[in-house]
């Protein structure tokens, strides 16, 4: 009976892992599958073995989509994270006193509940080369005298897609932030100000370390989708990653491979190469941040395991009692 | 806990092998009759139907088939019929082939052609041909003479050299152009039409044909000849109109050659196009020979009925359009210049203006001031073809809504007559064309004769599946070349970067010492 009890546990904890095996250990099994066969998409599957994988390192485009999938995501995150970091900065500044965290909150956040369609269109109007809005304004007040090709030449075609990325993704980031720093005792930011800290030292000395796990948790995960950043290049250039495949990143080259040149079998190889690359990334990325947590969390476990031992050592020779 | 591992990795090992058995379609042919099982309650079956468009249901083609096949006393009697449309932009594809190679696809389902070559290619459609042979109210041989070459070729499978797929559209398409805008660049040379002269806009569209756009080097001297005419004109809105002429003859090469490899003389066949691209490009417009509007942009709409403005103030007019037979009817008579009662023109009103001014506008006549000429060469752009599903449970019934659709010709040519289209059969549209008052928007002209003599030229038997993805690899290295991306300095680096592409993308076809110039 106590055994049945015991077991009924994992009844209730079955449709995850239900749904976890379809949905997504299913799709990473195939992929793999996929990846070693030669397939258009429909038909016959032919086992080719690795050839698919060896071709990743003929591939001349997987080296400059991952270049520019970096390109964007650098940029993109060193200004959402600055952005977001300024922002709280100003809304937690006891001094300032900045009213109507509320309604900045929703306006930071609002252009991530824009669907990403939506976003390409606007902006493919408004930085249009010859009709956009943007040159027609730089036109009006005289700051220049031709057409910016703020789509067309590819570092700002790559830098504009960063500054949609930084735009859609602060006030996410901003909304985080402020959330582990509100969590801060306000009396610890009024210490320090009548201890004659500045801003800059507060931030370092408080406001970072407050926020630093989910800091780590907003690079990790902005590091993951921009790895995997895919609609705003692909809908701004049709699909075609200009100009001069400047736009091309590593998921927009997946998804023409697979859906358009319908090389599936590459397109999985491809898949599941950006898939490890991104765990080595993230692995990596955490040790490098998290060393001295890491370092903590060994001596810790080398103590307790000390502590047991030797609690072990005196149980065996009768101390204990 | 070890039972549960042991589930886990059953688990796991079906879904492997699962996912290694799961390998499509077979392409084995049966031969299936067609005549309704008289044994078989069809009130409980359910025939589907996938399009990538609404057509079948807005066109009123199911409830044809209903009132022919599933009202009571017909026979297939209270049989339901559930009708899908995906469009093209909401995955048509990636959602109809999964489904099929999984058995579980539709009984009767559209494609462009591009689609029908996959369809046909992994044996996913049935011997339409086969089912029209067993049926003793079709007579093959009069359908097939009845239809244009170029659909019934198109639509054969070449694994068995019968019918898969077929469709009732014909879609050529043509250069649409402003004939005033024409008479003000050329209206002084030679043979030129005298304005008001009968037929005018026939008779224009005459003379573009043999002087202006019959080689792809008129093409391009004609843009040049616009832009001299008038600083702030130009012949087309962007270098995307001239791609349908990239082969520049009616006679193409193919780009797989016999031996199944990438097509030398198809490679030297788009040399010419690609010049033509490079020599169209300028970074502004004032550069340019094409206004820079992409196409489906908003400019690429606006530039149909009024004067282009710049971000720099500029004002700027496009004179032509190329457009397939249902670009003249959706896209560019909506947008085409009209005018009122005192042949003013009528303002297109905006989207919020009140129903009164709606009704007067659509109510309004058109200038009448577009012509529609033939390019370098015939092309073709869209078409629905209709086929049945090889594995369907329910072939009869899937071949009497396609024959419900195809082979009856009094319900097609009340079909045409509703939308005024072009279709690929010859009873149908000989009446029509014979009988044809012509078009206002075109000032009268008889398009569907046009259309008619360019859809005969239509050769696409040496249409294969690689088409679209080698026109779409090139076109990426043809536009890095225009934009004078490093690296690109000639059509050799063209074709060399076109060339590594090709190498990893279908290294089945790619092969050693292809042209480079």
């Amino acid at each position: 009976m106590k055994k049945l009890k015991d077991k009924i546990g994992y009844l209730f904890i079955s449709p995850f892992f239900l749904v976890f095996a379809l949905f997504s250990v299913y799709p990473i099994l195939f992929t793999i599958y996929l990846s070693m066969t030669s397939y258009k998409g429909y038909g016959r599957k032919t086992f080719i073995g690795a050839d698919n994988f060896k071709l990743i390192f003929k591939d001349p485009n997987v080296v400059d989509a991952f270049i520019n999938t970096l390109k964007i995501w650098g940029v993109n995150i060193f200004f959402q994270i600055f952005l977001a970091l300024l922002l709280v900065m100003i809304f937690s500044d006891i001094q300032y006193k900045v009213r109507g965290l509320k309604f900045f909150r929703v306006v930071f956040y609002l252009p991530n509940l824009i669907a990403a369609a939506t976003i390409a269109l606007i902006f493919m109007k408004l930085l249009d080369k010859d009709y956009g809005v943007v040159n027609q304004v730089l036109f009006g007040i005289e700051w220049i005298d031709k057409p910016i090709g703020w789509l067309t030449k590819p570092i700002l075609a790559q830098m504009s897609v960063s500054g949609i990325q930084t735009w859609m993704w602060f006030g996410n980031s901003f909304i985080l932030f402020m959330a582990s720093v509100q969590a801060v005792s306000k009396e610890i930011f009024e210490a320090a100000r009548i201890d004659g800290a500045g801003r800059l030292q507060i931030l370092r000395h408080i406001t970072i370390p407050s926020i630093k796990p989910i800091l780590m948790y907003v690079m990790v995960t902005g590091l993951i989708g921009g790895l995997q950043l895919f609609d705003i290049p692909f809908l701004i250039t049709d699909g075609k990653g200009f100009p001069a495949g400047s736009l091309n990143t590593m998921i927009v080259y997946i998804y023409n491979m697979a859906f358009v040149y319908k090389n599936y079998g590459y397109a999985s190889a491809l898949s599941f190469a950006l898939f490890l690359l991104i765990l080595a990334f993230t692995v990596v990325f955490t040790l490098a941040t998290n060393r001295v947590e890491i370092k903590e969390f060994f001596t810790t476990r080398k103590e307790n395991k000390a502590r047991r031992k030797a609690v072990a050592a005196l149980k065996g020779s009768g101390k204990y009692e | 806990m070890k039972s549960i591992k042991r589930l886990l990795a059953i688990f796991v090992a079906a879904l492997v092998v699962f996912t290694g058995c799961s390998n499509g379609a077979g392409t084995e042919e049966t031969t299936q009759s067609v005549a309704p099982d008289t044994s078989k309650d069809y009130s409980t079956e359910k025939l589907v139907i996938w399009s990538f468009t609404d057509e079948l249901s807005t066109a009123g083609d199911i409830d044809h088939f209903k009132e022919l096949y599933t009202a009571p006393g017909k026979p297939f009697e209270g049989m339901e019929v559930e009708f899908v449309a995906v469009s093209i932009q909401d995955g048509y594809m990636d959602k109809i082939l999964p489904a099929l190679e999984a058995g579980n696809g539709p009984d009767v389902f559209t494609g462009e052609l591009d689609h029908i070559k996959q369809f046909i290619d992994a044996g996913y459609y049935g011997n339409l041909e086969a089912m029209m042979e067993s049926d003793p109210e079709i007579d093959l041989a009069a359908e097939k003479a009845d239809y244009k070459e170029y659909i019934w070729q198109s639509g054969i499978d070449p694994a068995t050299g019968k019918l898969a797929a077929l469709s009732w559209q014909v879609t050529p398409g043509a250069i649409f152009f402003k004939v005033d805008m024409a008479a003000a660049v050329w209206g002084d040379e030679a043979g030129f039409p005298a304005e008001g002269s009968p037929d005018y806009n026939t008779e224009v569209t005459k003379w573009m044909n043999a002087n202006k756009f019959n080689t792809v080097e008129n093409l391009l001297n004609a843009q040049k000849e616009v832009k001299e005419a008038n600083a702030s004109w130009r012949l087309f809105p962007d270098d995307q109109a001239v791609r349908h002429f990239a082969a520049g003859t009616n006679n193409p090469a193919k780009w797989i050659d016999d031996a199944g490899k990438l097509n030398a003389d198809k490679i030297k066949e788009q040399i010419p196009y690609i010049n033509m691209v490079k020599s169209m490009y300028g970074e502004t417009i004032d550069a340019s020979l094409t206004a820079n509007a992409a196409e489906w942009s908003g400019p690429w709409f606006d530039a149909m009925d009024k004067d282009l403005t710049d971000a720099e103030g500029k004002t700027w007019q496009v004179m032509a359009y190329s457009m397939p037979t249902w670009g003249l009817k959706y896209i560019i008579e909506p947008n085409m210049e009209k005018i009122d009662a005192n042949g003013e023109t009528f303002p297109k009103p905006a989207e919020d203006a009140d129903q009164a001014t709606k009704d007067a506008y659509a109510a309004a006549a058109f200038k009448g001031n577009w012509g529609m000429a033939s390019g370098p060469n015939s092309y073709f752009w869209g078409g629905t073809y209709l086929g049945i599903n090889a594995d369907s449970k329910l072939p009869e019934a899937a071949f009497a809504f396609v024959k419900s659709m195809l082979f009856d010709k009094e319900r097609l040519a009340a079909r045409q007559e509703a939308d005024g289209d072009m279709y690929s059969v010859e009873s149908v549209m000989a009446p029509v064309i014979a009988d044809y008052a012509g078009r206002d928007s075109l000032g009268g002209m008889n398009h569907l004769k046009v259309f008619n003599e360019e859809a005969a030229k239509i050769d696409l038997s040496n249409v294969t599946t690689y088409d679209r993805g080698l026109n779409d690899m090139l076109g990426l290295h043809i536009t890095n070349y225009k934009q004078g991306v490093e690296g690109y300095a000639s059509v050799e680096d063209v074709l060399k970067a076109f060339y590594a592409d090709v190498q990893v993308t279908y290294p089945e076809i790619y092969v050693e010492g292809l042209p480079t110039n």
